[in-house]
């Protein structure tokens, strides 16, 4: 058995059943690591031990037919700004380099229950705030398609960690695009899901309402498990979601012929040049050839989706960042008195992007500033939610299909002069979180290199439809197979 | 300083009664080990995030109603952003432009008539820690268990125009959040704390000065005094000519004073913004109308039902009705004992100076209805006398305990001793001959209570009254016939 590219979902019943041990199949990943890791960089903490150790306790189960859970016996990585009791959480920063939790995400608890292993910890920019993983404080990331090339982020870590095989299954956060951008640049799948689908209670937030927690996987089927582990109500996030939790696998492989999918036009625009294009309309041909209706629409208000997603995710960053005080715990420097203490264990603790952001975020709130620019964002805000909500609604659409990303792969350095030109990655994904729907990132046509970079598609869903683009993601990738 | 007059608006912050905090389950206590009383959510903890506590909201509903406050349909929290030790987040999660209530009237009593303040708005926030300095090692520590703990922050208009006024305003407001168990109001514990924003204008003038505010302010005591202080300052500035900065002045307990505090700690562009993590609130009618049907009864009305049911006299009400403790108890009580003026007296007269005395809350006191109306049956019949009436009273209060074995460890033994109270009793009869004409003329009750009296007196209050009486009425009625 080829534990590496069997679905993490089939793997789960196999152990459950006694047919697959836990020990072997987490081992084949733990290999993956050896050879890889060294050159890839994805984790920033891997606790073999303990991953073997509860591998092994599942296997014992299973032989006393006592083993349970959709994750049984599978490794999970996990992004370090989702909180793993006795495990260091880092965010990436120099700030929490040795932040250990005392306690378990919302998220991470649910693996647990399922019976998932946490493999360790993956690397990311900083805070979350970035597109490449090249800011984080703590380690290099590369593309394991092209080592040369950046991961794309912030979630670099988690979709380099499955492009490579060392995990069949990877969490992943989102503020901007951070799973679905990396998931492109690495060919993995990445979702977003709905905002108020997964708890984030026990996600470090960067901008608490547009964060949210996703799976990033080698295939569709796998990351509509994890998502369907990790979402549903948790009375400790007050913004998650009483919508009931579909089972997701169940309607995966059902006919895609009829839908109607949108494409918008202002995401057609210069922004979308070259191979970028290309891949996208070889895509939309493929839906086309699968009998989806594709469907012209506007989302009017998306050129003022990167300045209002700056404002209101800076604004919102300046404020969560406030706790790194040097007071409760994290970096400490600076002893001579209260304001030195604080302001020197945050001069030391926090990388450029991340005083960026802060002071950004801090000019917008700051009085004389907050109604031209925090206000003004929030009611651009509601605006490009509307567009969705028009597009779905008159255009009676069952998603949207646009690109994950507009370039491929990125080396490293290309873009880290510019901040500007770093936040434009986020121009198809940011939409998204400004509007709160879900999104998808699924393997498209390769742009064409030596070796070929990957390129995701994105589909976009409806609030809570997360079922709907699965089975579309799944229907692609399916006759991205046919193709190969 | 004759001419100017004092402008006073009031913020005053009181911590609510909840068994958690505002928004995690930690226990919401006073006094608990430094520390011990924190999660990963009130100390601030990376990941962690905050969940309304739906009885804080409550609490703040029952207080925006008793004030007369509109409550919100739609209220929100927001955050307010700033550094200091005690604040674990950064930011204090509080409310901004949607108050839970807003727009109250609250009328109380002053000065033998009633005034009334309006109440601007009343929003929930949540209180910071504590900075500790120990001067043992000079070192500072944060104690993070009152971090979290829920307070509403009550706004007034610039209503008030002396500190007494300010001082009748906190009387009452106190006993009406104790009344509907918002808070026990308690200034020294910080339970209660007021900021009081303070402006002088001349007499007649209806515009407002420069106002100045004054925090540090830990004890009722304090508010006139500070007040009285800061207007002193504020008038003499301006009539040699000086002018009001708008600032943050520091109460000086010990040296009886204010100062401004460093304008660097109160520079703050607090940068509000809606809290992400909290939706906003939606308050439906039906849930204002089920915490108003829930809400005790208030001061004003337990004060006419005592006066109407128990036959009170309007002043006697109001001193039982003052606290809300004090005035159930005093209502259990009367359920057992149907002598009211007497049970009245017991608790205006005794009662209220032993908890007074012995610096005993009623709630913290031992009493109960059982033991009082056992005591006041042992005084009818005589086993005891009024001043061991309230010996055993105070005992009570302190330690609990069943009034007859109190009496008796106490050796309160009535004096029997018939020959002894005979000798007694003929000496009154014969101090007092008018007495024995009264009970000649058929008042032989008047004659007996005054006759009584005065043997009582005489033997401090130790003679068994049953066997006073008796030997009186005898010995009356021998000399009648004689």
């Amino acid at each position: 058995m080829d534990s590496v590219r069997m679905t993490a979902a089939r793997a789960a019943g196999l152990i459950r059943s006694g047919d697959l041990k836990s020990a072997e199949y987490l081992d084949a990943f733990l290999k993956a690591i050896s050879d890889r890791e060294r050159e890839v960089g994805a984790f920033l903490t891997i606790d073999r031990a303990a991953a073997m150790r509860a591998a092994e306790e599942t296997d014992r189960s299973a032989s006393a037919g006592k083993a349970r859970g959709r994750l049984c016996g599978v490794p999970v990585a996990v992004k370090d700004n989702i909180c793993t009791a006795g495990m260091r959480t880092t965010c990436g920063s120099r700030i929490l380099e040795n932040f250990i939790p005392f306690y378990d995400a919302h998220v991470v608890k649910r693996i647990r229950e399922e019976g998932g292993i946490v493999l360790g910890k993956t690397n990311m920019d900083e805070f979350a705030m970035g597109s490449s993983t090249e800011n984080s404080a703590l380690g290099v990331t590369r593309n394991p398609r092209d080592l040369s090339r950046v991961p794309g982020g912030s979630s670099g870590g988690s979709a380099a960690a499955v492009a490579a095989g060392m995990a069949p299954l990877a969490l992943g956060s989102e503020t901007g695009g951070s799973v679905r951008q990396p998931a492109s640049l690495c060919g993995v799948v990445g979702l977003k899901p709905t905002y108020g689908r997964v708890s984030r209670y026990g996600l470090v937030a960067f901008a608490s309402s547009l964060d949210q927690i996703g799976p990033l996987a080698a295939c569709v089927e796998d990351a509509a498990l994890l998502l369907g582990v990790t979402a549903g109500r948790d009375s400790k996030d007050s913004t998650s979601s009483e919508e009931e939790v579909p089972d997701y696998a169940a309607s995966l492989d059902d006919p895609i012929c009829g839908l109607r999918l949108g494409v918008p036009r202002e995401y057609l625009g210069e922004c979308l040049k070259g191979d970028g294009r290309d891949s996208f309309d070889r895509a939309v041909g493929l839906f086309r050839d699968m009998g989806a209706e594709i469907v012209d629409v506007s989302l009017p208000h998306t050129r003022y989706v990167i300045s209002t997603y700056c404002i209101i995710a800076t604004a919102e960053a300046s404020s969560n960042l406030a706790r790194y005080d040097g007071m409760r715990y994290g970096l400490r420097t600076g002893e001579d008195d209260l304001e030195d203490l604080v302001s020197s264990s945050r001069t030391d603790g926090f990388g450029p992007e991340v005083k960026r952001r802060i002071i950004l975020g801090t000019f917008v709130l700051g009085s004389g500033y907050y109604d031209a620019f925090y206000l003004k964002a929030r009611k651009a805000r509601t605006l490009i939610r509307e567009d969705f909500s028009k597009a779905f609604g008159e255009s009676r659409l069952d998603a949207m299909l646009t690109p994950a990303s507009p370039v491929p792969a990125f080396r490293f350095g290309e873009k880290a002069g510019n901040p500007l030109e770093m936040y434009l990655c986020d121009v198809f994904t940011a939409a998204v979180n400004l509007a709160g729907n879900c999104a998808i990132s699924v393997p498209s046509f390769p742009a064409p290199a030596s070796p070929p970079l990957p390129l995701g598609l994105q589909i976009i869903g409806d609030a809570f439809r997360e079922q709907v683009i699965l089975r579309i993601a799944r229907a692609f990738e399916k006759a991205m197979e046919a193709k190969s | 300083m004759t001419g100017w007059e004092m402008v006073v608006g009031l913020e005053v912050h009181v911590q609510l009664k909840t068994r958690t905090k505002m928004f995690c389950g930690c226990e919401n206590r006073f006094g608990a080990p430094p520390n011990s009383l924190v999660c990963p959510v009130c100390a601030g903890m990376p990941g962690s995030l905050p969940t309304v506590n739906r009885k804080a909201v409550e609490l703040g509903m029952m207080t925006g109603i008793a004030l007369g406050c509109r409550i919100a349909s739609r209220t929100m929290f927001d955050r307010k952003n700033y550094f200091y030790p005690d604040l674990p987040k950064g930011y204090q999660i509080s409310q901004f432009d949607r108050p839970l209530a807003s727009g109250g009237s609250f009328r109380f009593p002053f000065g033998g008539g009633s005034m009334e303040a309006s109440i601007t708005r009343a929003h929930l926030e949540e209180d910071s820690g504590k900075n500790v300095h120990d001067a043992s090692t000079d070192g500072s520590f944060v104690d993070l268990n009152r971090a979290g703990v829920p307070l509403i922050e009550i706004v007034t208009g610039p209503v008030f125009r002396s500190a007494r006024e300010v001082s009748a305003y906190l009387a009452a407001l106190k006993q009406l959040l104790q009344y509907i168990g918002a808070s026990d109001c308690n200034m020294e514990r910080g339970s209660l704390r007021c900021e009081p924003n303070v402006s002088v204008r001349k007499a007649g003038s209806t515009s407002l000065g420069t106002k100045t505010e004054i925090k540090n302010i830990n004890s009722f005591k304090s508010v006139e005094k500070a007040l009285e202080y800061e207007f002193r300052r504020q008038t003499e500035a301006l009539e040699s000519g000086g002018r009001i900065l708008q600032q943050t002045m520091l109460w000086d307990d010990v040296a009886g004073s204010t100062a401004p505090m460093r304008s660097k700690e109160e520079a703050h562009d607090y940068r509000y913004f809606p809290e992400p993590d909290i939706p906003p609130l939606e308050i439906a009618a039906d849930w204002v109308e089920r915490v108003r049907a829930s809400m005790p009864e208030l001061p004003d009305a337990r004060k006419r039902r005592f006066v109407e049911s128990f036959g009170l006299r309007e002043y006697d009400a109001a001193v039982l009705t003052a606290s809300r403790d004090f005035s159930s108890l005093f209502e259990e009580c009367a359920r057992l004992w149907p002598n009211r003026r007497r049970l009245c007296s017991l608790f205006i007269t005794d009662l209220l100076s032993i908890l007074a005395d012995e610096k005993i809350e009623v709630c913290d006191s031992r009493l109960s209805a059982q033991s009082v109306a056992s005591l006041l049956r042992m005084e009818e019949e005589g086993a005891v006398g009024k001043n061991q009436v309230r010996e055993i009273l105070a005992e009570l209060a302190k330690a609990g305990g069943d009034p007859p074995a109190i009496a008796a460890s106490r050796g309160m033994v009535q004096l029997r001793d018939e020959d002894e109270i005979g000798a007694l009793v003929t000496k009154a009869i014969a101090e007092s001959p008018e007495s024995v004409a009264d009970f000649r003329a058929g008042r032989g009750k008047r004659a007996i209570g005054f006759l009584m009296g005065n043997v009582v007196r005489a033997m401090n209050g130790k003679g068994d009254p049953k066997i006073i009486r008796r030997l009186l009425v005898e010995k009356l009625e021998n000399q009648s016939r004689s």
